[in-house]
C-alpha cells in the first residue's frame, strides 16, 4: 500500500533527536500562542518563520507543524476555564466548556477536550496521508496549463469562501499578484515596476511582504484595543483527569469531528473555524441529547476540538499535495520552504518526499508530546493568557523586524514588511482578504510564468491551453465557486437590506 | 465599519489600479513576443483594482441616502465590543515602527531596538520606564546574541561597528 511508505518515512524521521527537540519547542510555543487571545497559527508562524531559515527543511516543517498542533490544543484551556476564546474556532468550546466549568465539571470538559484534540490529530494524520498520496500520484498529469488553473482555483476559492465581499477579495488578490510580479519579466528579463530602484529590479522580497500582510497587520490591528484579563480567574489545580466512562459518550462526536475537520480544512480559505462550526452542527444532528448543546455538552466540546485539530492535517493536503496554500499559515509554510530553495507546485513533494515525511513526523511527534505533557501544561496556558498583551505585541513586532531583517540583512525588507503591515491593517479592518493578497504575492510570478510558458507550448492558442480536460475542469470548478461566492454575497446583502427596512418601519 | 473610511480605502485602491494601468504602458515589450506579454497581468490587475474600487465607492454613494448613520455592518475584522478601541494608538505604534525602520540602518540594531521597545510600550500606555527599559535591553541583547553569534546573521550595529571590530565581535 502506497500510503504506508510516507508513514514509515515519517516515523523514521523521529529517530533524529533534533526533530524531537524542535517539535517540543514548537508545541510549547504553539500552546502558549493558542492560549493568548488573538494570536493564532498564522501570527505564530509569522513570528518564528525567520528562525526556520537557519534550520534544515525537515526540521523547519516539523517545527512549524508542531506549532499548529499546539495552537489547536492551547486555545481550549482558557476557553474552558476562563471563558476566553484564544481564537474564533474556540468560541463553541467556551459555550459548552465554560458552562461545564461553572457547574464544577471543568475537569470533565478539559479531559474531553484533551482526548478530542489528541484523537482528532492522530486519526487525521492517517487521513491526510491517505488523501495526499493519490494527489501526489496525479502530479505528473499537471503541466503548465493545469498548474495555472490550480492557482486560479486556489485564489478564487480563497476569495469566494472567505470574507463578506467577493469584489474586495478579488481586489486583494489582484493587489497581491501585482506585487508578486514586480521585478524581471520571466520571458524577456526586462524590469517591471522597479521605478529605477536597483533593489526592486529582481522583485520585492516575497517573504517580507507576506510577513507584513499576515503578521504585522494583525499586530497593528491588535494595538487598537487593550485587554485586561487580570480580573478573571481560572483554577485548574483541583481538576483531575476524568474516568474514561465519562468521556466515552463523546467519542462518536469526536470521530465525526475528525472527519469533518480533515475535509473542511482542505478547502481553501476554510480552516479551523468553519471546520469546528460544521462539526458542532453535525454532532448535534446525530446526538441523542441535542438539547444539551450550548448548555455544557461534552459531545459539542469533543466534535469542536477534534475538528480544530484535524483541520491542521486537512490544510496540508492541498498545500503539500498540489502546492496550493489554503490559508495564511500555509502561505507562510510554503514561504519558509521557498527560502530553502523549494519551488511550490504539484511536483514539490514528489521531487522531495522528505518534506511529506517531515510533516508527518512533526504532526506525530507533537501529538506524542501533548499526550505526555499536555495535561500538565494547562496551568502554563493560563499564565500565557495573563501575560501583558501590550508587551506581547511589542516583543512580537520586534521579533518580526529582526526576523525580516535576517532574510537578506537588508533594512529595506523590514521597510517592505512595515508598509505591507500598514496596508494590511486597512485591508483587515475593511474586509480585503490579506490571505488572498499573500497568496497572490507568493504565487503571482508562478501564475504568470505558467500561463505564458504554457501558451508557448500550445502555439500561443488560448483555446488549446484551456481546453485540456483537467485544465477545463478545474477552471469550471473555479468559475462555479466564483458564482457561488457572488450569490452568497448578494443573499447576505438582501438580508441586511430587509433587516434595515424592517428596523426603519 | 465607517463607510466613509471604507469609501476612501476603495478609492485609494482604484487610484492605485489606474496608476498601475498607466505605468504598465511604460514596460518594455522586449525582443521575445508572446500572446500575453509583460504588461497584460498589470493591465488586468490594475483594471480589477480600479473597477472594484470604483464599484465599491459608487455602491456606498448610492446607499448614502438610505441612512445618515456612517456606521455600517463590518466586512472586516471588527473590534471586540466590550473593550474600548483607539485608532490613534494603532497609528502611533505604526509611526514608531516606521521611525524604527528609518533609523535601523544609520544607528544600528543595538541602539535603536531598546529605544523602539520603550517608545512602543509608551504608546501602548506602559509607562513604568524601569520595566520597559529592562525589557528593551534584555530583548535586544538576547536576540542579538542569538542571531549574530549563533545564527551568524550580519546585523548592522551602526556607530558601534568600529568598537565591535576592535573587540573582535565583528570580523568584516
Amino acid at each position: 500500500m502506497d500510503f504506508l511508505v510516507p508513514l514509515v518515512g515519517g516515523v523514521s524521521q523521529l529517530a533524529d533527536p533534533w526533530v524531537w527537540l524542535l517539535v517540543l519547542a514548537g508545541t510549547m510555543f504553539g500552546v502558549a500562542s493558542g492560549a493568548m487571545p488573538g494570536v493564532g497559527t498564522t501570527l505564530a508562524y509569522g513570528l518564528v518563520l525567520p528562525f526556520t531559515f537557519a534550520m534544515t527543511p525537515i526540521h523547519g516543517v516539523a517545527f512549524l507543524l508542531a506549532i499548529s498542533v499546539g495552537v489547536g490544543y492551547g486555545n481550549s484551556i482558557p476557553a474552558i476555564l476562563m471563558g476566553i476564546p484564544g481564537n474564533p474556532a474556540a468560541i463553541l468550546t467556551v459555550i459548552d466548556g465554560h458552562t461545564l466549568h461553572k457547574r464544577g465539571e471543568g475537569g470533565l470538559a478539559l479531559g474531553v477536550s484533551f482526548v478530542a484534540a489528541l484523537g482528532g490529530q492522530l486519526v487525521s494524520i492517517l487521513m491526510f496521508v491517505m488523501l495526499v498520496v493519490p494527489l501526489m500520484g496525479m502530479a505528473y498529469f499537471f503541466s503548465y496549463p493545469e498548474i495555472f488553473a490550480l492557482y486560479f482555483l486556489g485564489m478564487v476559492a480563497l476569495v469566494s469562501l472567505t470574507g463578506d465581499n467577493v469584489v474586495k477579495g478579488l481586489m486583494a488578490g489582484a493587489l497581491g499578484i501585482s506585487l508578486g510580479l514586480v521585478g524581471l519579466d520571466p520571458m524577456n528579463l526586462t524590469p517591471r515596476f522597479d521605478f529605477g530602484f536597483r533593489d526592486f529590479r529582481s522583485g520585492i522580497e516575497p517573504v517580507a511582504l507576506v510577513i507584513g500582510l499576515l503578521a504585522v497587520s494583525e499586530l497593528f490591528r491588535s494595538a487598537r484595543q487593550v485587554f485586561l484579563w487580570d480580573d478573571l480567574s481560572g483554577k485548574i489545580g483541583a481538576s483531575r483527569f476524568p474516568k474514561w466512562s465519562k468521556i466515552r459518550p463523546a467519542v462518536p462526536a469526536m470521530i465525526s469531528g475528525t472527519t469533518v475537520g480533515t475535509f473542511v480544512g482542505a478547502i481553501p480559505g476554510a480552516g479551523a473555524t468553519p471546520a469546528a462550526m460544521i462539526a458542532y452542527q453535525v454532532a448535534q444532528m446525530h446526538s441523542k441529547k441535542p438539547e444539551e448543546f450550548g448548555r455544557g455538552s461534552i459531545e459539542g466540546i469533543g466534535a469542536n476540538e477534534a475538528a480544530q485539530n484535524a483541520s491542521n492535517s486537512g490544510e496540508l493536503i492541498p498545500t503539500l499535495g498540489l502546492g496550493i496554500p489554503v490559508s495564511g499559515s500555509m502561505v507562510l509554510l510554503l514561504a519558509a520552504l521557498t527560502v530553502q530553495g523549494f519551488v511550490p507546485g504539484p511536483l514539490m513533494v514528489v521531487r522531495a518526499p522528505e518534506l511529506l515525511y517531515a510533516a508527518i513526523a512533526g504532526l506525530l511527534a507533537s501529538t506524542v508530546i501533548l499526550l505526555a505533557v499536555g495535561w500538565q501544561m494547562a496551568s502554563l496556558m493560563l499564565k500565557a493568557v495573563m501575560l501583558n498583551r501590550q508587551v506581547v505585541i511589542v516583543i512580537a513586532l520586534a521579533m518580526v523586524v529582526l526576523g525580516t531583517y535576517s532574510i537578506n540583512t537588508k533594512a529595506l525588507d523590514v521597510g517592505v514588511a512595515m508598509v505591507a503591515g500598514v496596508v494590511g491593517y486597512f485591508m483587515l479592518r475593511y474586509g480585503y482578504s490579506t490571505a488572498a493578497a499573500a497568496f497572490g504575492v507568493f504565487l503571482g510570478s508562478e501564475f504568470e510564468r505558467n500561463l505564458r510558458i504554457g501558451l508557448n507550448f500550445h502555439d500561443g492558442s488560448f483555446v488549446q491551453f484551456f481546453s485540456r480536460p483537467i485544465t477545463a475542469t478545474i477552471m469550471l470548478v473555479a468559475l462555479a465557486l466564483l458564482v457561488f461566492g457572488m450569490r452568497k454575497q448578494m443573499q447576505t446583502r438582501r438580508r441586511i437590506r430587509e433587516a434595515q427596512m424592517k428596523n426603519a418601519v | 465599519m465607517d463607510r466613509r473610511i471604507d469609501t476612501a480605502v476603495a478609492l485609494a485602491f482604484a487610484a492605485l489600479g489606474l496608476f498601475m494601468i498607466w505605468n504598465a504602458g511604460n514596460i518594455r515589450i522586449g525582443l521575445y513576443r508572446d500572446p500575453v506579454g509583460p504588461r497584460m497581468f498589470f493591465y488586468v490587475c490594475g483594471a480589477m483594482l480600479a473597477g472594484g474600487g470604483l464599484f465599491i465607492a459608487l455602491q456606498r454613494a448610492r446607499h448614502w441616502r438610505l441612512s445618515a448613520n456612517p456606521m455600517i455592518a463590518p466586512e472586516g475584522t471588527a473590534d471586540e465590543e466590550a473593550y474600548p478601541a483607539s485608532a490613534r494608538r494603532a497609528f502611533s505604534l505604526i509611526g514608531v515602527n516606521l521611525a524604527y525602520v528609518a533609523l535601523l540602518g544609520p544607528l544600528g540594531y543595538l541602539i535603536t531596538t531598546p529605544i523602539y521597545i520603550v517608545a512602543s510600550l509608551y504608546v501602548l500606555n506602559q509607562r513604568n520606564y524601569a520595566v520597559t527599559a529592562s525589557i528593551g535591553v534584555i530583548f535586544t541583547a538576547f536576540f542579538y546574541v542569538i542571531f549574530a553569534q549563533v545564527l551568524n546573521v550580519r546585523i548592522g550595529v551602526g556607530p558601534l561597528t568600529d568598537l565591535f571590530r576592535e573587540l573582535g565581535w565583528i570580523n568584516l
